[in-house]
């Protein structure tokens, strides 16, 4: 591994992985540990030809080794939880990959799905998995630094707010 | 002590985000907004014994005035969570602006979440 100044890069690709939720933790290690090491954020390149696919119906968890794989996870509305809604809510970065293979209208609700399940992570659109550039978006992503207000109002928009509840 | 929160209803959604917003807090609420998260975060519970359904927390992210304080700053990925003070210079914030918590994950819409940690802060 490269030095960069007095800290490693590791870049944890998580596809194969069916919950990524389960291993990012490890890497949250405290600063009063001492340690070189620390989780610069989490990335997820999805795939804008069949995500919505994978999130309605599974499609591709049923290539789940036998050690993770289980019946399929419906919650209490008989709607499935898959692989694609674990790679997706964890995520900082969202890359969505083959955006030029889709429609735009296709493209939008893609978009609109992802924001409902993460409206925190910041979402690109890439064709053929290239960038614009790599800082801030793959690498020194310091998605752990600080929480902006702006981050947070961004994640309480697009969702219907029904009522507002007075108590007390 | 009156609260506005919004209700989100994101009806039969697997995975969701949510946000609760709540006013700014005071120094001795700080410990119990801890505890909520404590028990939220490492015993899967909600304090209060609400009726709830559930539920599970993927990634959380927050700010939380505290008046007369720094604002904490608070982020998460499944029972890991860290709990920091904005520094001075860095409370970027107006005299009304409220606390927000973002919760991703599942169930985390139901309304006894915000139920639950008002019922903290009163407490």
């Amino acid at each position: 591994m490269e030095q960069r100044g007095k800290f490693d890069y590791i870049l944890l690709e998580t596809t194969g992985l069916a919950d990524p939720g389960n291993i990012a933790p490890l890497f949250w290690l405290d600063d009063g540990l001492g340690s070189s090491i620390f989780l610069d954020g989490i990335v997820t390149l999805v795939d804008a030809k069949n995500v919505i696919k994978s999130l309605d119906e599974g499609y591709g968890d049923e290539n789940r080794t036998t050690e993770d794989s289980h019946e399929k996870d419906h919650d209490e509305h008989g709607k499935l939880l898959t692989t694609a809604h674990l790679q997706i809510s964890h995520a900082d970065v969202i890359l969505i990959n083959k955006a030029d293979l889709v429609s735009e209208q296709d493209l939008k609700h893609v978009v609109e799905r992802i924001k409902s399940i993460n409206g925190l992570a910041r979402i690109e659109t890439t064709t053929r998995s290239r960038v614009s550039q790599l800082e801030g978006l793959l690498l020194d992503l310091h998605a752990y630094d600080e929480v902006k207000d702006v981050d947070l109002e961004f994640a309480s928009k697009g969702h219907s707010h029904l009522d507002s509840v007075s108590l007390g | 002590m009156k609260y506005d929160i919004p209700i989100l209803l994101t009806l039969f959604q697997t995975i969701s985000t949510t946000t609760i917003t709540f006013p700014a807090i005071s120094k001795a609420q700080a410990e119990s907004f801890d505890k909520f998260l404590r028990t939220v975060l490492w015993e899967e519970e909600l304090p209060g014994s609400l009726s709830s359904v559930p539920f599970e927390i993927h990634r959380l992210k927050g700010r939380i005035p505290v008046i007369g304080g720094n604002t904490l700053l608070v982020q998460g990925v499944r029972n890991i969570y860290e709990m920091s003070e904005a520094n001075s210079d860095q409370n970027d914030y107006t005299r009304d602006e409220e606390a927000k918590l973002v919760l991703i994950g599942k169930a985390v819409d139901q309304p006894a979440f915000w139920e639950s940690l008002v019922l903290t802060l009163d407490s």
